[in-house]
């Protein structure tokens, strides 16, 4: 690779990268997978895609991103319906917390604020993650990665109908869920 | 209001707590992205052929370049070759006749016999 394109991958995956994680753990609801997913995406994108014009790049990224997405519900599918059968719902089972959950965070030196900003990204994460996968990923594309319909059609791998219908559906569940978010 | 802008200023504050979240990102979920990345960046380097390591410019055109000066070079440098002297020209002349080798091979015998001739 040409140090030029290596050094444009980098600034672009640098840029994309934490988005990209937030998104992904916003889907899946699981930072560590969250964490594979994005390294996944990474390491298809730059091993396949990296010769493409800088214009598409961000584009195919997160078509990388969605389909790693997609095939994690279906590996999770399968996984639960093979739990189901033997009888085995709970990996940890042993019920005890994260002991580095209970460490006080001394970043935020507002705690109202920063409490309320917590229940505000609980909030919406949980709205969010109600939503079906095709009017999740619509929705965090267009609303969060700021991508038009075009974009985000080919992002998603299907018309730019199809974003719009999901993307207006995401919206109008969303809008009956978190009503302190409405103007 | 119409539902269109109200629907715009609702995304637009989802947005705003979702960019508010993506800045929160602790450190170490930070250090592992940028390891990832990394990685990423490294596994590109090592899918690629070796060939594809070099400037496009000195793959194609550089390489086509190249080749032209050495064979310019090669052309240039290399020592006219010296033609055939006359002398050669007559042996090989003498070597490629079959019919006359017999008069070749005793030619001094000839040689003696108008000797012989001319002074009887």
């Amino acid at each position: 690779m040409e140090l030029a394109t290596s050094e444009a991958l980098n600034r672009f995956l640098a840029g994309v990268e934490v988005r990209a994680y937030r998104m992904a753990e916003f889907s899946i609801g699981d930072a560590d997978e969250a964490l594979d997913l994005v390294q996944d995406a990474m390491l298809g994108f730059a091993s396949r895609y990296a010769d493409k014009p800088e214009s598409e790049w961000n584009a195919i990224f997160y078509r990388i991103l969605q389909n790693r997405i997609t095939d994690w519900y279906r590996r999770t599918a399968v996984r639960n319906k093979f739990r189901a059968w033997f009888g085995n719902s709970d990996d940890d089972g042993d019920g005890k917390e994260d002991p580095i959950q209970t460490i006080a965070d001394t970043k935020s030196p507002d705690p109202a604020k920063s409490l309320y900003h917590a229940d505000a990204v609980v909030a919406m994460k949980t709205a969010i993650g109600s939503l079906p996968l095709r009017q999740r990923q619509a929705f965090m594309l267009r609303a969060w990665e700021g991508m038009d319909v075009a974009q985000t059609a080919c992002a998603m791998g299907c018309s730019e109908g199809s974003v719009k219908t999901h993307y207006s559906r995401a919206v109008h569940t969303l809008r009956g869920l978190l009503e302190e978010f409405k103007p | 209001m119409s539902g269109e802008e109200r629907d715009r200023i609702f995304v637009e504050n989802l947005g705003k707590v979702l960019a508010e979240a993506e800045e929160s990102t602790d450190a170490l979920t930070r250090m592992r992205l940028q390891s990832a990345r990394f990685r990423a960046l490294e596994a590109a380097e090592k899918t690629l052929p070796w060939y594809a390591r070099f400037p496009k410019l000195v793959t194609a055109g550089g390489l086509a370049t190249a080749m032209v000066i050495v064979l310019a070079i090669s052309f240039w440098q290399t020592p006219d070759r010296p033609g055939p002297a006359n002398g050669q020209v007559e042996d090989l002349e003498i070597m490629t006749t079959h019919e006359q080798l017999e008069l070749y091979k005793d030619l001094d015998f000839y040689r003696w016999l108008e000797t012989v001739d001319n002074a009887g």
